[in-house]
């Protein structure tokens, strides 16, 4: 019989620990386990043997470590050890009972936490299912694992190159949170869209720790649960590790979770044959509950998930370049700190969900999205939109994309529904579905409907729930529509009620070509509230806006006392009558503060002064102001250089400290980006004027600590320098690849540890034979002048206002 | 014995000192820089998912001379600041401690949105980081006093000529990646990167000249002086 046709008959019973019975039979500490299934296979066969006597029906084969990082210098190969333990089980299993390929993490971090790459994460994995597929395993068991990204890379590669029905059980800590932060909410969002047979949860905590985290995932998961529990928290007693839970213990309080729903039951560490065997005993007259669908349409990030319901939901618009020339440029610069700006501010505004637009014509969508979601998901922990009309962009980011993303967008024309959907099914993730199809946009509400239906049986078609789509039926500008937004709102009122899918809307377009958009944007949100719509595509940078937000929840009941409305708008004045909206907020109301009198060029309230001072917003009002009356490179030579020069003189003496440079460098920076709006609006281009020469940065392979690289990078930009980040841990060959290509002059290499100096050094070797035109600076804990000696750098920069003289000395 | 993380004492002169303000008092400091510190000392004692495990293994000297040792039954070392340093002892407790990946997150979103508040975040981490191993020491040895022994100072792979390399081997014995997500690159690091593993040796008190108070105790918990490298620039009393 199948696994899959098994489930669901009776309660299935897994196996419990096997390294702590392996130790009992003389394993040392730190000693590989799974090679004894070919030098001991004896004694792993008599503990699957025992545990199938205590009436286990599923044995975990014993490849827990069977993966090639774990596995190099024992002399034997993943296919050996894994075929090895899968015969095993094999050979003692019966016909009814059956054999699971155990699959654990890799034992390292993945990128960014750590030096593992996805695509590395993914091969390993790719290795050990294959030789488990051809070995004849029933199943991959992905289990123990305690980061969402790699267990999507495990699933990706059962999935993709096996035909196996693959289950995945991840470990919590008592607060309910993975390893990198996921919770349950997000866990199962994560494997149910990626189309797993069974989810649940294993190791970490006891039965009685695990209570709450079996019960909140039975009531949020739709497929089958399973619940593999340690025999209690693990205390040291004389060296040796102890469980204290006993047998009928744990088999009493697991009865609960079977009578509650799940499904799968098991031991992990510390449990043993006679667990097993109590466990059977107490829960095998349970019938299994049938499952229900819980029909929550939910996204997620690898912390949290989002669930799109009653309550509305912001989606933040700003990380798209439409209309944004210096966003355009961003772009085009591989400008990642100004990209990630825009999702810092919509965070701190309060959007639930990013979107991430990043479509420009010039460049590789494909790519820089995958490179953007990366970065963003490095710093933000919300879930993000993938907005792009790109198949192989969508494809990318999905892939990479850590968590269940939302899809922005599918519509009714076929060729867009054959496109986004099978990446919806593979992937997982919720789909905005445009009510457009090849006949344009119905101008009726019930065109609308006709097409959401179309969209919404077509998914069912792929095996997407409804519960994963979102609709769209679109606002057109009531300019040249009189019944634009009362068509909106019907259709949306009539897909809600015919078809009961979420409904979403970028509300900003039906004041198309009127003044005072706002106006209109924020009158037409709140009709669309009341209407009932779910979520809105908005900026929340838009005052109006997040306050019929805000409102919206207190008055519709979603805020409790509403507290949240009160910590938003408490202590605030309603603007006065001929007051314009938004003059509160402008430079000269907010640039003065009272300590600032003087009005010496560099005195207090001067732009000098910000500077020294490292008053980043101060900086960036004054600058704004000034260059309305002066020019911007008068601005930059006559204040903003003499400024920085003062601060660094200061740091070089030591009476100036290297947060205080680092603030006096963000201050410079908000100065610069204020001149630099100006200039971009004046058409000067911008870029060529104020940028110098361009400069490599980046942390050596091997190393993953990138702080002080980043200090170097901010003061070389402050001082103009146009710098190209490579990030950390960057092999030789990519420094090299694009020191050439974009034929840079100077490089700066950064190292922490000895250990990486070594790689430093091939860096530079490999860069002075084929860039010999191009100087070498270094940087790091662990250097010294005669270290950069010796590894043959040009320079030795012993702190980062170092790295910005040589740079002025060697490119001016 | 758990250090409950919350309560934990930071010292902001100790931050100052990592920030390269050497022992310029707190007072003459920007307030927005103190303000900030307060900030992340709050932050990182709030969000992080602190670990710490230990366990005890025995120790064997391998030649005469001194020089190599094994711990347990599989970590063989060639180091004579580490032989020194564990002179006398038949066991030694092996210990890892991590802040988790919050920390990391925490130094890189603000390495994005302010570099000078990344460069805090960080220096907060790491005196957390020691504090956080300080008390866990403290703990482990108040134990001990009872049985009549001592611990000496922790001491880390990497440290003088204690090879990075056996950072493998502390993380093979003491199960981490398992136990408390504490994981090492390719080129030996930690990560988390806010994380310590240490070997101490267990001593009798007579050899250590036992009984002393607390606050002395502390100098030797802490480990600048036990290392050689003079010309750190974060060194006390440079």
């Amino acid at each position: 019989m199948n696994i899959l046709e098994a489930l669901g008959k009776k309660i299935l019973f897994f196996d419990g620990g096997m390294g702590s019975q392996l130790q009992e039979k003389g394993l040392l500490p730190g000693e590989n386990t799974d090679i004894w299934n070919i030098t001991k296979p004896e004694e792993i066969m008599d503990v699957h043997r025992r545990y199938l006597e205590a009436g286990a029906d599923i044995i975990l084969a014993n490849t827990f470590g069977a993966n090639r990082l774990k596995l190099a210098g024992t002399g034997y190969t993943v296919e050996q050890v894994v075929t090895a333990g899968i015969q095993n089980a094999r050979k003692v299993a019966d016909e009814a009972a059956f054999v699971a390929l155990d699959v654990a993490p890799t034992g390292k971090l993945l990128k960014p936490l750590g030096d593992l790459s996805f695509d590395d994460a993914y091969d390993i994995f790719k290795e050990i299912v294959t030789a488990g597929e051809a070995a004849d395993a029933d199943f991959v068991h992905i289990e123990t694992m305690s980061d969402t990204l790699e267990v999507k890379a495990a699933v990706l590669a059962a999935k993709e190159n096996t035909g196996l029905p693959v289950f995945a059980t991840v470990t919590f800590d008592e607060k309910g949170k993975m390893l990198t932060g996921g919770n349950v909410e997000a866990v199962v969002a994560l494997l149910e869209g990626l189309g797993v047979d069974a989810l649940g949860v294993n190791c970490g905590l006891g039965p009685s720790q695990m209570r709450p985290l079996v019960l909140k995932l039975l009531e949020k998961a739709s497929i089958p649960v399973i619940v593999q529990p340690n025999a209690g928290l693990p205390r040291q007693e004389k060296g040796k590790t102890i469980y204290d839970v006993g047998p009928e213990d744990f088999a009493k309080m697991m009865r609960e979770f079977a009578e509650k729903g799940a499904w799968l039951l098991g031991g992990c560490c510390g449990t043993t044959p006679a667990h097993i065997a109590a466990l059977v005993k107490a829960c095998k007259d349970v019938t299994p509950l049938p499952l229900t669908d819980k029909g929550d349409c939910c996204v997620a990030s690898y912390t949290h998930a989002v669930e799109i319901g009653d309550e509305p939901v912001l989606i933040g618009e700003r990380i798209n370049p439409t209309g944004k020339s210096r966003f355009k440029q961003a772009l085009r610069d591989r400008d990642m700190d100004y990209i990630l700006q825009e999702g810092f501010a919509q965070q701190d505004k309060g959007v639930q969900i990013l979107d991430i637009n990043v479509g420009l014509p010039e460049i590789d969508e494909a790519a820089m999205i995958v490179d953007v979601v990366r970065e963003v998901q490095s710093v933000i922990d919300l879930p993000l939109q993938i907005d792009t009309s790109s198949g192989q962009a969508m494809e990318q980011a999905l892939r990479y994309y850590n968590g269940k993303a939302m899809i922005n967008s599918v519509n009714g024309k076929k060729e867009s529904m054959e496109t986004v959907f099978p990446l919806v099914k593979k992937y997982g993730g919720v789909v905005v579905g445009l009510t457009l199809d090849e006949e344009g946009i119905p101008t009726t509400a019930e065109g609308r409907l006709a097409v959401a239906e179309k969209i919404v049986n077509t998914a069912a078609s792929y095996g997407i729930p409804k519960k994963d789509i979102v609709i769209d039926v679109l606002c057109m500008t009531i300019s040249s529509d009189a019944q634009g937004a009362m068509t909106t709102l019907k259709a949306l009122k009539l897909v809600k009620e015919k078809l009961g899918v979420k409904t979403i809307l970028g509300v900003s377009n039906i004041s198309f070509g009127l003044p005072r958009r706002d106006i209109i944007n924020v009158n037409f949100y709140a009709m669309a509230l009341a209407a009932g719509l779910n979520c809105a595509i908005m900026n929340p940078n838009a005052e109006a806006m997040m306050e019929a937000y805000y409102a919206y929840r207190a008055l519709a009941g979603f805020d409790e006392n509403c507290s949240d409305f009160i910590n938003a708008y408490a202590g605030t004045t309603t603007p006065s009558a001929g007051q314009q909206q938004g003059a509160v907020s402008t430079p000269a109301a907010s640039a003065t503060p009272a300590d600032l009198g003087g009005e010496a060029h560099n005195g207090a309230g001067s732009l000098t002064y910000a500077i020294v001072k490292g008053r980043k917003e101060q900086a960036g009002h004054i600058a704004a102001q000034l260059v309305q009356t002066m020019e911007p490179l008068d601005l930059i030579n006559q204040q903003l250089v003499p400024a920085l020069d003062t601060v660094g003189k200061g740091f070089e003496k030591g009476t100036v400290f290297l947060p205080q440079l680092l603030m006096s460098a963000e201050a410079a920076k908000a100065a610069f980006e204020a001149v630099r709006a100006v200039m971009d609006k004046a058409g000067s281009g911008g870029k060529g004027q104020t940028k110098k020469d361009k400069i490599i940065v980046a942390t050596v392979k091997g190393d993953i600590h990138d702080i002080g690289k980043n200090i170097v990078k901010v003061l070389l930009e402050n001082y103009g320098y146009d710098v190209r980040d490579l990030g950390k841990d960057v092999a030789p060959e990519e420094v090299v690849a694009a020191a050439v290509a974009e034929d840079v002059k100077l490089v700066g290499l950064s190292a922490l540890m000895t250990t990486t100096v070594t790689s430093m050094e091939e860096t530079i070797s490999l860069l002075h034979a084929q860039k010999p035109d191009c100087k070498i600076m270094v940087g790091g804990a662990v250097l010294t002048q005669s270290y950069a000696d010796m590894i043959h750098a040009d320079y030795y920069a012993k702190d980062a206002m170092a790295s910005v003289y040589y740079a002025q000395e060697f490119l001016g | 014995m758990s250090i409950d993380q919350k309560n934990l004492q930071i010292d902001r002169q100790e931050i100052l000192r990592y920030l390269g303000y050497g022992t310029t008092p707190l007072a003459a400091v920007e307030d927005s820089i103190v303000n900030f510190i307060d900030e992340a000392v709050e932050m990182v004692l709030e969000k992080c998912r602190m670990r710490f495990i230990s366990k005890i293994f025995s120790l064997h000297v391998l030649d005469r001379a001194g020089a190599s040792l094994s711990i347990g039954e599989t970590m063989e070392i060639e180091s004579k600041s580490l032989s020194q340093n564990l002179k006398g002892c038949q066991e030694a407790v092996l210990m890892a401690a991590t802040l988790g990946v919050e920390a990391d997150q925490l130094i890189s979103r603000y390495s994005r949105k302010d570099m000078s508040q990344g460069l805090i975040m960080e220096a907060t981490a790491t005196a957390v980081i020691e504090e956080f191993c300080d008390q866990n020491q403290l703990c482990m040895e108040a134990e001990l006093n009872r049985r009549q022994k001592t611990l000496r100072p922790r001491f880390s792979p990497g440290y003088g000529d204690f090879a990075i390399k056996h950072q493998r081997d502390m993380i093979k014995l003491l199960d981490t990646p398992r136990q408390m997500g504490l994981t090492l690159t390719d080129g030996c690091m930690l990560a988390p990167a806010k994380s310590v593993t240490a070997v101490m040796g267990i001593a009798d008190f007579d050899s250590d000249g036992g009984g002393k108070n607390q606050d002395e105790r502390r100098c030797t918990v802490k480990g600048c002086e036990a290392c050689d490298k003079i010309d750190c620039q974060y060194r006390r009393n440079r």
